[in-house]
């Protein structure tokens, strides 16, 4: 009985793997492969990567497709685990023959895609990674968003040269490695111009009470806290600062770019800034078109992964357009003669690392709204 | 024995040679994750099945390993592939020195506790490798020694989990076997007849861990990136899952099962879902339903050639 | 000195919540002995169903009555969900062995986790704010704050309310049966079955409170919050003596306190390892927790 069991299950596995072996290949269809985290702990931004990705495909078919063809979008869920991402962008490559990649949320998890993506010679391209490691994989590697020195020199600069600050403490998140890698350049930045660190302390991604720390960074008295985490983390942290009665204004990332983080820190975030792609007061109508329709769509407001997202798709829809035909190698130097792209979050071009030349905005937080103070272009 | 040994090692090279000429990369990947996935189930079976000593925290043993070998082959063996069943080795042994430490409180500690410490001890396995920055700390360890081809990868993670259900069965049949389900059965009498229970403890745990060690070192050269977050608790409990369903106590159980839920959540993928992977709620659920209704799992405490 | 006292009071604070969920654990564990992973989930639960009773009803206004509302719902919703998980994922292993119970207590966890995630969405929702948290007083620079003093209040009420519960009222009586007897007790004329579904939904309904308490001080919920906290609770209820009420509640306080200094001086990344290496020292030196009850094992 056993055995007929077991060899009954061995022989329904092997038949389950060939006929998942053999894909029909449709040649109308241009097949477009993401791999993003739709559930586990970084759910909340791989979900809206995903929208960003899909909204952008549905218009663009809408529009006619590419030459003629319509994208069909596999997505796969990686679970926010690093075993699978290299289990379903092997799936994407091997068995569902995608001619082209976008992902990932984090570094981590990027540099296991890219890493596969390279060895089978297929361009991918993150939104939102911002370790400069990632695009240093390889050629076929490419990246729609600024990378860590960049950033965060920019808010160094501004905390030193507009807001004329000298001492600034560092709250950072130390479980993600966006944080950590911003926090490092922030720091680097600050002391070259003459500023001073007066406390850099850590908490992790998922605290809900960071008042020891804030308490510490109290007695120290800095000027201004580079907070360069996630906006989960830091609507409580702003919150428990003004609890605190602490004055000190706050700094940070991208991270902090999305509705809920005044949802949830109300006042208490009001009049401090982050860098970020885009301003809500911008009068682009790409970004207001798309803050409109995403709404619509999914009756949530977007954030800066779905805005990326979407931007990331459309550079991967105008190379396989400027293509002659398309091929991933076709794709991957149409990628990196990008100049000039209009996208959602500014102005795009690629440089020779396959990372994106794009300006930063510096915005000051006003409920909803992201106020426009200055503008940072990379030299 | 000799010949059903002889025929299982054909059929396995068989099984090898279609897949590298008939299946593509993707479904050789998944089938070396079924091998270091049947290393871990043996390894956990072994102590929590056998031996009956609740371990949560395996997670932490195969961090030990993956990290100890990752760093060993790409640091100080110069980046060699051949190196890697050496390094993995020492992967191993490193776990089973954590798995020592762990089992000394064991002895004084029932069920209830000893599975709380084993998944303490995980934890704090994972909050160091956090905070060490020469291993890469929260970004992780990248670039690990990857194996030249898939003949090579799966022919040594096999002929790994060969030796690693060879060795872990024939203890099972042997007196230190019997020993471990004795003190299982009824610690107090195990006492009276003589065996000496803190030391069988002992070994049981230094022997699951450093098969652990080892399923982590090969896991940390087949995905070459490893990090904190992929040995959390999640990883204890799907191990824990793989154990369970095949049978505590079953050492080809473990192997089965791991066959059976590696392909599983691949083929749940090709499900219209509406883009979340089901698998981690599909996992729990038949957890549940395992043990509720069928608690011995696929095999019980038997092998699958036992009639 | 400032900074200590300031790390003492967030210390007490927070291990406040930790004794809360803590007494849910020790409650379960003390009277059926097994240890309900899926506490800190249910916790979670209550959190949420107050959060979409109050959308439903479109309260977003901070009141005494909103904050009474919301508290009955997490009350009403964990406590239903709590006799759920027991009557159909634990009733079935009454008679199996522990470590089933446990496998499966760890199987409704991650169910309720992932499911959440897949049900209520990933992303973390704004808790809304049932009470204005003001400051009530200030000595130098130290504020004490509204919601504190109520999760004191509460931690506290909850003990002397439990421990009346179990040492004297005759539900009581039946619990300490079923806990030291239970083959036994139905003999007694006790019914087992409701006085273990009494268990679990007083656990329940006390994760609940904690919840509401916790959202409204860190106005942020999504369905891992109970992760974390979870742990750490059942840590300090280990730690305290596992079936102990007093236990749990020092334990709860020990280790907020131990956090806080261990994050206020600047080690915050190991504040996990620390819990783990206190109970494991604390088991080494005494098997059975600071409060703990020996008890002999029978041949």
């Amino acid at each position: 009985m056993k055995r007929f069991l077991s060899l009954s299950l061995t022989l329904f596995l092997v038949s389950v793997f060939s006929i998942s072996c053999t894909k029909k290949k449709n040649d109308n269809e241009i097949l477009l492969g993401s791999y993003s985290s739709n559930t586990g702990a970084t759910a909340t931004f791989g979900i809206y990567q995903m929208r960003g990705i899909e909204m952008a495909i549905e218009e663009i078919n809408k529009a006619g497709g590419i030459k003629g063809k319509m994208i069909k979008h596999i997505n796969y869920d990686n679970k926010s685990d690093d075993n699978e991402t290299l289990s379903v962008v092997k799936r994407l490559i091997n068995q569902d023959g995608v001619v082209a990649l976008i992902g990932e949320i984090t570094s981590g998890r990027s540099k296991i895609g890219a890493g596969i993506a390279q060895e089978n010679k297929v361009p991918m391209i993150t939104p939102s990674a911002t370790n400069p490691d990632v695009t240093k994989v390889g050629n076929f590697i490419f990246r729609a968003c600024f990378i860590d020195p960049f950033q965060g020199q920019v808010m160094a600069k501004f905390m030193i040269n507009n807001l004329k600050m000298k001492k600034a403490a560092i709250l950072r998140d130390v479980k993600s490695d966006y944080s950590v890698g911003l926090a490092e350049v922030f720091k680097a930045e600050v002391i070259k111009n003459g500023g001073e660190i007066v406390d850099d302390i850590a908490y992790q991604e998922g605290d809900v009470d960071f008042k020891s720390q804030l308490t510490s960074i109290k007695t120290k008295k800095p000027d201004a806290i580079f907070v360069p985490g996630y906006y989960n983390e830091v609507a409580l942290i702003a919150k428990q600062a003004k609890e605190l009665g602490m004055a000190q204004v706050l700094l940070g990332g991208d991270g902090w770019s999305s509705p809920k983080l005044f949802e949830i820190a109300k006042e208490a975030i009001n009049g401090h800034y982050f860098s970020n792609h885009y301003t809500t007061e911008s009068t682009e109508p790409k970004t207001v078109e798309f803050v409109k329709n995403f709404k619509a769509k999914y009756k949530e407001d977007a954030d800066v992964m779905a805005a990326l997202a979407y931007d990331a798709t459309y550079m991967m829809a105008d190379a396989m357009k400027t293509a002659p035909e398309i091929t991933s190698d076709n794709i991957r130097i149409a990628l990196s003669q990008i100049k000039n792209f209009q996208g959602v979050t500014g102005n795009v071009t690629m440089n020779e690392n396959r990372d994106a030349v794009k300006n930063a905005v510096v915005v000051k937080v006003d409920g909803t709204n992201y106020k426009f103070i200055t503008s940072v272009s990379p030299q | 024995m000799i010949k059903k040994l002889i025929l299982f090692f054909i059929s396995f090279v068989g099984v090898g040679l279609i897949c590298q000429f008939f299946l593509n990369s993707y479904i050789q990947s998944l089938v070396i994750s079924f091998l270091v996935n049947a290393i871990m189930a043996l390894s956990l079976n072994f102590i929590t099945g056998v031996a009956n000593q609740f371990s949560l925290g395996h997670a932490g043993f195969m961090a030990l390993g993956a990290y100890t070998s990752a760093v060993i082959t790409k640091e100080f063996f110069g980046h060699q592939w051949f190196m890697i069943p050496i390094s993995a080795l020492l992967g191993g042994l490193v776990a089973s020195f954590a798995g020592y430490l762990v089992s000394l409180p064991s002895f004084k500690l029932r069920g209830d506790y000893l599975a709380i410490v084993t998944f303490g001890f995980a934890e704090i396995v994972r909050v160091v490798i956090l905070n060490w920055n020469y291993v890469g700390g929260p970004r992780g360890y990248s670039s690990i020694t990857a194996w030249p081809s898939f003949t090579v990868s799966f022919a040594i993670t096999g002929i790994f989990l060969f030796i690693t259900f060879l060795v872990l069965y024939n203890l099972k049949i042997s007196w230190f076997g019997r020993n471990l389900w004795a003190i299982n059965e009824n610690e107090i009498a195990a006492e009276v007849m003589g065996t000496p229970i803190a030391k069988n403890k002992r070994s049981a745990f230094m022997i699951s861990s450093f098969f652990a060690g080892v399923g982590g070192a090969l896991y940390a050269h087949h995905v070459s990136y490893i990090s904190p977050a992929t040995f959390g608790f999640l990883m204890s409990v799907q191990i824990l899952i793989f154990a369970v369903f095949g049978g505590l106590g079953s050492m080809s159980g473990s192997v089965l099962s791991a066959m059976i839920l590696t392909a599983l959540p691949e083929v749940l993928r090709s499900l219209p879902t509406g883009g979340v992977d089901l698998r981690m709620i599909i996992f729990p659920i038949l957890l549940i339903l395992v043990m509720i209704l069928r608690p011995q799992g696929l095999m019980g405490r038997k092998e699958i050639f036992e009639k | 000195m400032q900074e200590f006292f300031q790390h003492t009071l967030n210390g007490l604070s927070f291990g406040s919540v930790y004794a809360l969920i803590a007494l849910g654990y020790t409650m379960v564990y003390g009277i059926l002995t097994m240890i309900n992973f899926a506490h800190s989930d249910i916790y979670m639960m209550g959190a949420f169903g107050t959060y979409y009773v109050m959308k439903y009803l479109n309260i977003s206004e901070p009141s005494p009555i909103n904050f009474a509302i919301g508290l009955m719902a997490a009350m009403i919703f964990a406590g239903f969900i709590g006799y759920c998980v027991e009557k159909f994922a634990y009733k079935p292993l009454r008679n199996s062995p522990k470590m089933n119970v446990l496998i499966t207590a760890i199987g409704v966890s991650i169910l309720f986790e992932f499911g959440g995630q897949i049900v209520f969405g990933a992303d973390p929702k704004s808790f809304p704010t049932l009470l204005n948290d003001i400051e009530v007083f200030r000595i130098n620079d130290i504020s004490i704050r509204l919601i504190d003093l109520i999760i004191y209040a509460v931690t506290f009420s909850s003990l002397i309310g439990l421990n009346y519960l179990i040492n004297k009222t005759q539900t009581g009586r039946a619990m300490r049966a079923v806990s030291s007897r239970p083959d036994m007790a139905p003999l007694m004329g006790i019914n087992t079955n409701k006085i273990i579904s009494a268990t679990f939904i007083t656990g329940s309904v006390l994760a609940g409170i904690a919840a509401v308490l916790v959202a409204m001080k860190y106005p942020k919920i999504d369905p891992m919050m109970g992760v974390k906290i979870g742990t750490s609770s059942f840590v300090a209820a280990v730690f305290g003596g596992i079936g102990s009420l007093p236990g749990a509640v020092v334990g709860g306080y020990l280790l907020g306190l131990g956090e806080y200094y261990l994050i206020g001086y600047g080690a915050s990344t190991y504040k996990e390892a620390l819990s783990f290496t206190l109970l494991i020292l604390v088991l080494l030196a005494k098997p059975t927790g600071l409060f703990g009850l020996k008890t002999k094992e029978k041949i």
